[in-house]
């Protein structure tokens, strides 16, 4: 695993660009990983075809290629803005090649105009919704700490007047643990049918999280269980996590992963404001760590893959992802499904990508895993079940 | 981004191969030790009834329009 990379297996391989036009954000949650939430810089529209031409110049580009803004809220930056940035990522990208663009917002500025811009260039949207009022406006608040529930809840109202689908991600804090009847109560009251679980990170600037606590394995297992139960019952709330870990295990690919989309070289390529190009984990770019410097390879205007492959940074990084990779491998049953984790956790929490077991990777993976083969087995014995 | 960033760091702790998998609560030996057993039973499942309750409508066709690959990486936004 920890050979150099061959450059003609990296063809066609990144599916995910995330530029970030803004790092920038309006709001100041308190578990967020972003270091520069308060620089007002923009990606100049010139980076913006540079970037795109990068991916496709170097050989690098899946079709289709999602380029995600982010890194910032989105929305920060003015409509006109997107709209010169897509003529330039139409303009650089081949003839024929296929982009989605996509936007993950806080929903607090969603109006008819930006539903309007993502209805022509079919932008896909989510947006970042904790649940009920309670529950959100903990954490999702205002520089000067204001919630912020009932301004993201005003431009779901938009996106739902304008016909515009989007998903919900929700981060699953400390606070959350115990009202699983209540958080799924919200969705199915607001029509928001498709809603992916984040647990609140230990990552970047955030160094703590509420979550991390000795009981949270049996707690997050209980809330997950009672979550895809009502969802189940629903008939019509959809968890990215139990269709993600279906879709994997009908998938005829299974058994043969040997890594996931976060520790492959450019399986995702971030981008930042400046130009600034970092792969694997995206909170890895615009981070510092004391051992690994900036954790940024090279810049759309003078690196070529080949460049950053041969840089010592590179090397350092994936020689100690690859060990991280190989020692999840050895020791982890869950493997099989999880890949060998995201180095951005491993860095965070334990200090090094060659690492293994996170308290993320404990709750994403493994208790999101127990939970489902569990439910998957009982359901498919034809057996009464019993909770988590 | 700004090149201001601390980054605290944590202990180094490598988790032995014991501590990966749990026993469940109920006693049993954890599923994912039955795992492959759990997928044959599933694919047996959706090939008896491509429709049926176990895979409701999460088929994995659905599940890339559900879920954008995008969609699985961001987090805390």
């Amino acid at each position: 695993l920890a050979e150099l990379v061959d450059i003609a297996s990296l063809r066609g391989r990144t599916r995910l660009l995330v530029m970030q036009g803004t790092p920038f954000c309006n709001l100041a949650c308190d578990y967020c990983y972003l270091p520069n939430r308060n620089d007002r810089s923009r990606m100049p529209h010139e980076i913006v075809g540079q970037a795109v031409d990068w991916v496709y110049r170097n050989g690098l580009a899946a079709d289709p290629l999602t380029v995600v803004w982010h890194a910032g809220e989105p929305l920060a930056l003015p409509k006109a803005w997107y709209e010169e940035a897509f003529v330039r990522v139409r303009e650089a990208a081949p003839s024929g090649a296929s982009i989605v663009h996509a936007v993950q917002t806080n929903g607090v500025t969603v109006d008819a105009a930006w539903c309007d811009l993502f209805r022509r260039y079919r932008v896909e949207v989510g947006v970042s919704i904790d649940g009920p009022a309670r529950l959100h406006d903990l954490h999702r608040r205002t520089r000067d700490g204001r919630g912020t529930h009932a301004a993201a809840m005003r431009g779901v109202a938009v996106l739902r007047q304008n016909s515009i689908p989007f998903h919900a991600i929700s981060v699953i804090t400390n606070d959350s643990l115990d009202s699983a009847d209540e958080f799924v109560d919200f969705f199915l009251t607001a029509g928001i049918e498709q809603i992916g679980l984040n647990v609140e990170e230990i990552e970047g600037i955030h160094a703590t999280s509420t979550i991390d606590r000795m009981d949270a394995r049996l707690r997050f297992a209980a809330f997950l269980d009672r979550v895809l139960e009502r969802a189940e019952a629903s008939g019509r709330l959809s968890i990215r996590e139990a269709d993600l870990l279906l879709a994997q295990m009908l998938d005829a690919s299974f058994g043969s992963v040997s890594g996931n989309d976060q520790n492959t070289p450019f399986s995702i390529v971030t981008i930042s404001h400046d130009g600034s190009i970092a792969t694997f984990s995206p909170e890895l770019a615009g981070t510092e760590h004391p051992r690994h410097g900036l954790m940024i390879l090279g810049h759309v205007a003078r690196s070529s893959v080949a460049d950053i492959l041969r840089s010592a940074t590179f090397v350092a990084f994936w020689k100690e992802i690859s060990e991280g990779i190989g020692a999840c491998a050895t020791g982890c049953p869950y493997f099989r499904l999880c890949g060998g984790g995201a180095p951005a956790n491993k860095l965070a929490e334990l200090g090094t990508m060659a690492g293994t077991e996170t308290m993320h990777c404990r709750l994403t993976q493994q208790v999101v895993t127990d939970v489902l083969l569990r439910r998957l087995e009982h359901k498919l014995q034809g057996a009464p079940r019993e909770h988590a | 981004m700004k090149r201001t960033f601390t980054w605290l760091l944590l202990p180094i702790v490598l988790a032995p191969a014991s501590t990966f998998a749990r026993p469940s609560t109920d006693g049993q030996a954890p599923a994912i030790e039955r795992l492959d057993l759990i997928r044959t039973r599933l694919i047996d499942s959706v090939a008896a009834d491509p429709r049926s309750a176990t895979v409701d409508r999460r088929e994995a066709s659905k599940i890339a329009q559900y879920w954008p690959n995008w969609g699985n990486f961001w987090r805390n936004w």
